[in-house]
């Protein structure tokens, strides 16, 4: 079978940083629920291997775009919690810039193909 | 009976043998896996089948420690340079002048000051070309095998440097100047054993760096 493509593994890559900092705009979270979440979101299209989330989550907490506390799950397990920082909202206002100026063009270019 | 936290204990065991640290981000990593397996096994699967599943989801372990690899290389670097810094510093403004001070100021026969002269040329012979030694050195892929090759030297360093400086220092009675060419090659000796263990992990990092 082989409907809807998935999405190649440099354009999940790309797109992490944002969906991250988008779904935390929502509220704190932590990663086993953003994979969940960004799954479901593309009905199953954009699947990252679970371990890597982690280093782009270190890497942006060092880069001070977001901040992590450990808590407890409702079963009592250890949890790391991730939530936005303020240079994290700037970061996410840029990536959405970006990516609407990309999604622009593209649409722009293949509405002039079926002119 | 299939006993799943053996099962996710040994996961740990590849994770950490990779280089993934604990407990940061190991157990992090683990609070997903478990995560994962209690959601499959809440659908109805068995805890063997979802632990193999979870761990298949979740990634090889060596691909993971590269990422992790690239986020900490820039706290690295800020740390290498302050190691760099020091190094220098007390080489160069320390024990350098303290040297040539020594051998101006006393009367030493031939064979002392040519110790001591080779000494500061290979000490600085090392401390310029600290990067580039690695290359001399093999890789040594088993993180476990490679650490104790590398702690085993820079323990044989350090008891080398006591031995030598009780033996030397004690039995003989020397010169002012005897002495620092001989505290030297007591640090020279030490210096030599956390060489080849600094050298192991820089040549490992360089397989890393080319692999990834």
């Amino acid at each position: 079978m082989y409907s809807v493509p998935m999405i190649r593994k440099e354009l999940v890559a790309a797109s992490a940083e944002p969906l991250i900092l988008s779904l935390l705009a929502k509220g704190e979270s932590y990663g086993y629920a953003i994979i969940q979440e960004v799954k479901l979101r593309s009905e199953g299209k954009l699947q990252w291997t679970d371990g890597m989330l982690y280093p782009v989550l270190h890497r942006m907490e060092n880069r001070g775009l977001i901040k992590a506390r450990w808590g407890e799950s409702e079963t009592g397990r250890k949890r790391k919690y991730y939530s936005l920082k303020k240079d994290g909202k700037t970061a996410m206002a840029k990536h959405h810039e970006q990516w609407s100026l990309v999604h622009s063009v593209l649409a722009g270019l293949k509405k002039e193909q079926y002119v | 009976m299939f006993d799943l936290e053996q099962g996710i204990s040994s996961w740990r065991t590849h994770m950490l043998a990779a280089g993934i640290k604990t407990p940061v981000p190991l157990e992090e990593l683990e609070s997903h896996l478990r995560e994962g397996v209690q959601e499959l096994t809440a659908s109805g699967m068995e805890p063997q089948e979802a632990l193999a599943a979870a761990i298949k989801k979740f990634g090889l372990p060596m691909p993971l420690q590269a990422e992790f690899t690239k986020v900490d290389k820039k706290s690295h670097l800020t740390e290498q340079y302050v190691i760099k810094v020091l190094v220098y510093t007390i080489w160069f403004c320390l024990v350098l002048p303290t040297y040539l001070y020594t051998f101006y100021k006393y009367d030493m026969n031939w064979a002392w000051r040519s110790a001591g002269i080779a000494n500061i040329i290979f000490g600085t012979f090392l401390i310029l070309l600290y990067k580039k030694i690695n290359i001399w050195f093999p890789i040594i892929p088993n993180r476990l095998r490679r650490q104790t090759i590398g702690i085993s030297a820079a323990v044989c360093g350090v008891a080398g440097m006591v031995l030598f400086m009780n033996f030397i220092l004690l039995h003989f009675s020397l010169t002012m100047g005897q002495v620092v060419v001989a505290v030297l090659c007591g640090l020279t000796v030490m210096s030599i054993g956390g060489g080849i263990q600094a050298g192991l992990e820089e040549a490992a990092k360089r397989s890393t760096t080319t692999t990834a």
